[in-house]
């Protein structure tokens, strides 16, 4: 079973990673050789991240049990029928309410989708991402159940390997060409507007009581940040206890030394808290006014191909100010 | 009342710590006497104290520490010292003297060694309306989480008081602990039934649920310094009817004391000690049941001393569970998990120690 899925993981690693190098016009290989078409049925077997898994030629109903998965189909013109939501908050975010049919429904949240919610939906395809095998023995029984792996081929968290996969579940592989290549755009377009190339940028979340410097490769900012050549995105002196941010204690403030910081906030409160501390004031950033500030906490932390017009937005603007 | 006096008789067992031939009066026979043990506490806390200045994220070397402490030593010692080491500092120490006395009068009250000062109710009334504050009213300031903890253990605590005088007059004890435990888990599930609805006050109510000193402000703790001074007065005030107190409450009453007058008192001075340290830095666990404990086996049942040793040994168990918790990971424990993790082995010990003692 573990060989198994190992190696179908490996071959959707590695689809995606030669999607994502651009392999035009030559569908992926390791994709190309599992999928295969039952025409009687409207089927076709499509490799996933948990085993190869018969999927509806072209799904109309689909539910979405990873929050952050909404803003790949939907991104794909996926008729998204339901999703759950993240921690956060109990709706969709904004910049997605538009892109949603209006039988949409929200279905329990990421750690415990509600099933009764989602069977009452009738889809004919769930997509989730690996985590999703702990309640698998349940959807599967209500849809097919697509799972996607959330890393890239360097291991790290990445939307675009991730909307690959989900482009070749749902047969929507041409959408996911141009959204990428939007995102691209996107990126080199900000890039040219950095007029100081090589200033460093910290993205740090700002909670009411603790702040945290989001790890480069991680899920933050969409991949705008990273994708970006003409800034550095410098790692924390404050070792991370999870691979994806570090927690700096108040005494270390002053180790958030670089020529921007992107305050990205849970509350104004929790804004004013850290702005009456010292060490805070006297950090470069906030000296030069270096400090960019962005409510956009959902875009920032879900990402995807919506959520990066939206942090791109914001760096836009810090990088003009 | 006589009914309520058996249900206080049969919650409370023996009076905590009593043992044979042992009366509050008569001074124990022990290998250190009561003040030099006292002195050796203090020398304790200062110990504990000093290492809380000297301890903590930024790698600060003592002589830089000490020159801050004098007015010397660079802007940054400075701001890390004055600005947040000492006030953590004396937030702990308020925080584990405030706990470790509620727990002291708790536990004479009840005449139970099993009791904490969250058996009013304190804890969930905080608990429950920092929940409604951040859930209903969208409030994300840890300085407003305070005032909210505050109000709710002070109004939890009437309320409690004001349910059970209604049913019983007076209530005993036992009833009082009945009710405020009925209070508490109706208010508990309101408070995660708040929490699930709204995963984002959850995701909130987390950090504030496992009781943390990190940021806090002289300006957060000075207002609540004056209801901590009033609760601790009352509790030693109070201190000598708690020995009365402990022979039962009728045995009290024969011999003069004014039970319910202590009682009273006793609840007042549980609710603004509990109330403060939970304002400040959240619900800490095992500081109110332990300390105490501790108090007692250092010094026997006199609940004079048992209160004047457990002020000075709740702020060492929580300032000691501070710096381990600042130290423990790259990005601090907070303290409230430390105090449980320090406190279950030492409360271990002390059931060993005393096994086999007449």
């Amino acid at each position: 079973m573990h060989p198994v899925r190992s190696a179908s993981l490996t071959a959707v690693v590695l689809a995606s990673a030669l999607a994502g190098c651009g392999s035009s016009s030559t569908e992926p290989a390791a994709a190309g050789s599992t999928s295969a078409t039952t025409e009687a049925s409207g089927t076709r077997t499509v490799q996933t991240a948990l085993g190869p898994v018969d999927v509806p030629q072209d799904p109309q109903r689909v539910v979405v049990v990873q929050s952050r998965a909404l803003d790949l189909t939907t991104a794909l013109d996926v008729p998204t029928v339901g999703a759950t939501y993240w921690s956060k908050a109990v709706e969709v975010p904004a910049y997605l309410a538009d892109k949603v049919p209006a039988d949409f429904a929200l279905v329990g949240n990421d750690d415990q989708p509600d099933f009764e919610a989602i069977t009452a939906l009738k889809p004919d395809l769930i997509i989730g991402d690996q985590t999703v095998e702990k309640n698998l023995a349940t959807l599967k029984d209500i849809a097919p159940v697509a799972a996607y792996s959330t890393e890239n081929a360097e291991g790290q968290f990445d939307w675009r390997t991730q909307l690959d996969q989900v482009a070749e579940f749902t047969g929507h592989q041409e959408e996911a060409k141009k959204v990428e290549a939007d995102f691209a755009a996107t990126v080199a377009e900000l890039d040219a507007g950095v007029k100081t190339p090589g200033q460093s940028v910290i993205p740090l979340r700002v909670r009411a009581d603790h702040v945290r410097w989001h790890l480069p490769g991680t899920f933050i900012g969409a991949h705008v940040l990273d994708s970006m050549k003409n800034i550095t995105l410098p790692e924390p002196t404050v070792p991370s206890e999870n691979g994806r941010f570090s927690i700096i204690p108040a005494e270390r403030l002053d180790t958030l030394s670089a020529d921007r910081i992107f305050a990205i906030l849970d509350s104004d409160e929790a804004y004013t808290t850290l702005q009456s501390q010292s060490l805070w004031q006297g950090l470069p950033a906030v000296k030069n006014g270096g400090v960019c500030v962005t409510k956009n906490l959902d875009a920032w932390i879900l990402g995807g191909p919506a959520a990066s017009k939206v942090v791109a937005g914001d760096v836009r603007a810090c990088l003009d100010a | 009342m006589s009914t309520a006096t058996t249900a206080s008789g049969a919650l409370a067992g023996a009076p905590p710590g009593q043992r044979r031939g042992e009366h509050p009066s008569q001074p124990a026979r022990r290998p250190l006497g009561r003040r030099a043990g006292l002195g050796l506490t203090a020398a304790a806390l200062a110990l504990a104290v000093t290492a809380s200045l000297l301890v903590g994220a930024a790698p600060l070397p003592p002589s830089d520490v000490w020159a801050a402490l004098t007015g010397n030593g660079s802007q940054q010692a400075h701001i890390v010292v004055w600005e947040l080491r000492v006030p953590r500092t004396l937030a702990a120490f308020a925080v584990g003297l405030a706990l470790a006395v509620a727990g002291g009068v708790m536990q004479a009250l009840v005449r139970n060694p099993l009791a904490d000062p969250g058996l009013l109710g304190v804890n969930a009334g905080a608990a429950f309306f920092v929940a409604v504050a951040v859930a209903l009213l969208g409030v994300r300031s840890v300085h407003l989480y305070a005032v909210f903890a505050f109000a709710g253990a002070l109004l939890v605590t009437v309320l409690v008081y004001r349910i059970t005088t209604a049913t019983a007059r007076p209530p005993s004890s036992a009833q009082l602990v009945l009710g405020g435990v009925a209070v508490g888990a109706a208010l508990s599930g309101i408070t995660s039934a708040l929490s699930v609805l709204n995963p984002d006050a959850f995701d909130q109510m987390r950090f504030w649920n496992a009781g943390s000193l990190a940021n806090r402000s002289i300006d957060a703790l000075v207002p609540l310094l004056p209801f901590l001074v009033v609760g601790l007065v009352l509790a030693l005030l109070a201190g000598s009817s708690f020995n009365a107190l402990a022979l039962g409450e009728d045995s009290a009453r024969a011999l003069g004391a004014r039970v319910s007058t202590t009682r009273v008192l006793g609840i007042v001075a549980i609710t603004l000690l509990a109330g403060s340290a939970t304002a400040i830095a959240g619900p800490i666990a095992f500081v109110g049941l332990m300390m105490p404990h501790v108090a007692r086996w250092m010094v026997g049942p006199d609940h004079r001393w048992i209160l004047a040793y457990s002020a000075l040994l709740g702020p060492i168990l929580v300032l000691v569970a501070d710096v381990i918790g600042r130290i423990a990971t790259p990005g601090e424990l907070p303290v409230g998990i430390v105090t449980a993790f320090l406190g279950a082995p030492v409360l271990l010990v002390l059931v060993r120690s005393r096994r086999g003692r007449p």
